[in-house]
């Protein structure tokens, strides 16, 4: 139950959008390279608060994604059947990195070969063909703090909403020799394998509460004149979920790599989980600023500062019999008082319109990660927009996009194309994303 | 090794978890697990008589256990099982017929209570020396057996000696005894 919340919170975040690594569904951001759009767009407001106070251009519009992924899906569901030949976990894995919202036109096949395991009495090897691609280079770390979409009003300056709130975060580390095995090299005798897993999850939901504004403004700040807003936001949540996990795998090998005597393997796994009643509530801030003179814009949003929770969790161990071989959960603990904090997060964007065209970039500081983003659009005419871009993604792996806008009166289409590595073996994968603008 | 194998066993749940043409190969080399000493026997001199001295069945491997991957069967269904064996056999004086056999049986169940796995005969010729492979399937009992935390194994030789002429002086080495498992991913 408790594992389903986190997973369903989660996967609704997801596809709520907003998240700098994730999919971007605003086809004029995408097309731009996910960038933080510059006077404030889609996903603007949740990185940086101050963007709530911001004043709209005078021809802002509010876009409309179209789920285009989901018409290949209805074509062609999934199986979810784990019973049935055609089930594949890659493409349900991938499912979840990328909600059927953009079209996928490329991504990677799922690995296709056989694995080959050869055992001998004093040998041990793996071929995992494709799939060691599965097995980053590196330690394994991912994680992220996503703020939901906000559903709420605003009066004046103040806006109140509710919202929810996930982080996860998950670390997953080899020692030298395992990591060899894994990479096709053969266990050897009197060596010790490790595996450490380390991670937690934990989903809220509550009330926003803030302000944003100008601080000082005098002309138009997207013309010549200047602008000063910055913006706070208190989030006041209420604890839904929490999981947290430690586990160690460690087996050392004799002489003989397949003895007579079994060896000893260490298990042990340290758990700490809750569920909405044992939520407490929590709190934290949003801080933003933006600057804005002469068609340059620079803003610095600042998230979840001070973001804990306190929870009532049980606490179990687990663990291997070194005699049956049989794991074994033990609770330790219940009501066991823990607070949660939450990664801080932060962005800093910057925009500036250099004749006909818009330039913005942004760095975003996530959760083990620091992705950029750059994107440039221009108009021909007031018809066709052009927009180009690029990101550094949470893989390190450079990223390009492309796209376009057609606006026929009021009403617009925006297209995007873009790469990206949002799949198991992070390979480059190609996105097309679509939505309609609404312009006054 | 109980618990050595449980990346291995992760890493084979995730790979057979993929498309439904997924295979896990498992190769087995079975004579790793023999001592040396017993990979080859040494027979003679058997001298001749009427219709040839039988040895009867000696254990060449008596019952020896070998350790094998535990908890593939959770995640793999075995489809196929192939057992191969190839000796070398060099016989010096006098002919006569060997038969190699192999017996694989469960941790509760003695080998030789079981039928045996492969069975080779050899027609021992005086001054030859020859390869002989024998590549067999195996049927569901044995299968099963190679996805199983351990297996017990009983290698035995049957020994003809000549009817007449030179007593029979030769050896037998096994070269290679090695299991194919072909497994695919198990119903859920």
């Amino acid at each position: 139950m408790l594992r389903r919340v986190l997973v369903l919170s989660l996967l609704a975040l997801v596809a709520g959008g907003g998240l700098a690594g994730a999919q971007t569904f605003s086809a004029r951001r995408m097309a731009m390279g996910g960038v933080i759009l510059a006077g404030g767009g889609a996903g603007s407001s949740s990185a940086n608060v101050a963007y709530r106070g911001v004043p709209p251009a005078k021809q802002a519009d509010w876009a409309l994604p179209l789920p285009i992924g989901v018409i290949p899906l209805l074509a062609d569901p999934p199986q979810f059947d784990p019973d049935k030949p055609d089930f594949n976990v890659y493409e349900l894995a991938n499912l979840l990195y990328n909600p059927p919202w953009n079209l996928q036109l490329s991504g990677p096949d799922a690995p296709g070969n056989d694995i080959t395991i050869a055992v001998g009495k004093d040998r041990l090897a793996v071929d995992l063909g494709d799939l060691r691609e599965l097995f980053p280079e590196n330690d394994s770390r991912m994680g992220a703090v996503v703020n939901g979409p906000a559903l709420g009003f605003g009066f004046h300056h103040f806006f109140v909403a509710a919202a929810p709130l996930v982080d996860y975060k998950n670390e997953l580390s080899f020692n030298d020799a395992l990591r060899a095995a894994v990479d096709g090299g053969e266990f050897q005798p009197n060596t010790s394998y490790e595996m450490k897993d380390k991670g937690h999850g934990q989903a809220a939901a509550g009330l926003h509460l803030g302000w944003a504004g100008a601080l000082m403004q005098s002309g138009d700040p997207r013309g010549k004149g200047m602008g000063l807003y910055v913006g706070a936001r208190a989030k006041l949540m209420r604890g839904l979920a929490y999981g947290s996990s430690d586990n160690s795998v460690a087996f050392a090998t004799a002489d003989t790599l397949f003895a007579a005597d079994p060896v000893d393997v260490n298990y042990l796994g340290h758990h700490y989980t809750a569920g909405p009643e044992g939520g407490g509530f929590g709190g934290g801030l949003d801080l933003g600023a933006v600057w804005m003179a002469g068609g340059f814009e620079a803003g610095l949003g600042v998230n979840d500062i001070g973001t804990t929770f306190k929870w009532k969790t049980r606490e179990s161990i687990a663990y291997n019999d070194p005699i049956t071989g049989d794991y074994t959960q033990e609770v330790i603990g219940r009501d066991v008082p823990l607070t949660s904090k939450v990664p801080v997060t932060a962005s800093a964007n910057a925009a500036a319109r250099l004749g006909r065209f818009l330039v913005a970039g942004d760095v975003v500081r996530g959760v083990n990660v620091t992705t950029g983003h750059v994107g440039a659009e221009t108009w021909l005419g007031d018809v066709v927009a052009l927009r180009a871009g690029g990101y550094m993604d949470a893989n390190e792996m450079l990223q390009y996009t492309l796209g376009t806008g057609l606006r026929l009166g009021p009403i617009g289409v925006d297209l995007a194309v873009a790469s990206h590595s949002r799949n198991l073996s992070r390979e480059r994968g190609l996105e097309l994303g679509a939505g309609l603008a609404f312009y006054r | 090794m109980r618990t050595r194998a449980l990346i291995l066993i992760a890493v084979a749940a995730l790979a057979l978890a993929g498309c439904g043409d997924h295979n896990l190969v498992l190769k087995v080399d079975v004579l790793s697990y023999l001592d040396p000493t017993l990979r080859a026997l040494t027979f003679g001199p058997v001298p001749p008589a009427p219709g040839g001295i039988v040895s009867g069945e000696v254990p060449l491997v008596d019952d020896m256990s070998i350790n094998m991957l535990d908890g593939l069967k959770s995640v793999a269904e075995v489809q196929s099982v192939t057992i191969a064996m190839s000796a070398i056999v060099a016989d010096s004086t006098g002919s006569g017929l060997d038969t190699l056999r192999i017996y694989a049986s469960d941790e509760s169940t003695p080998p030789l209570a079981t039928p045996p796995v492969v069975q080779l005969a050899v027609a021992l010729t005086p001054g030859h020396t020859d390869t002989l492979a024998v590549s067999v399937p195996a049927d569901a009992r044995v299968a099963d057996l190679f996805v199983k935390r351990k297996m017990r194994l009983s290698v035995t030789t049957s020994l003809r000696g000549p009817e007449s002429g030179d007593p029979l002086n030769g050896r037998v080495v096994l070269r290679a005894l090695e299991a194919v498992v072909i497994a695919g991913r198990k119903a859920l």
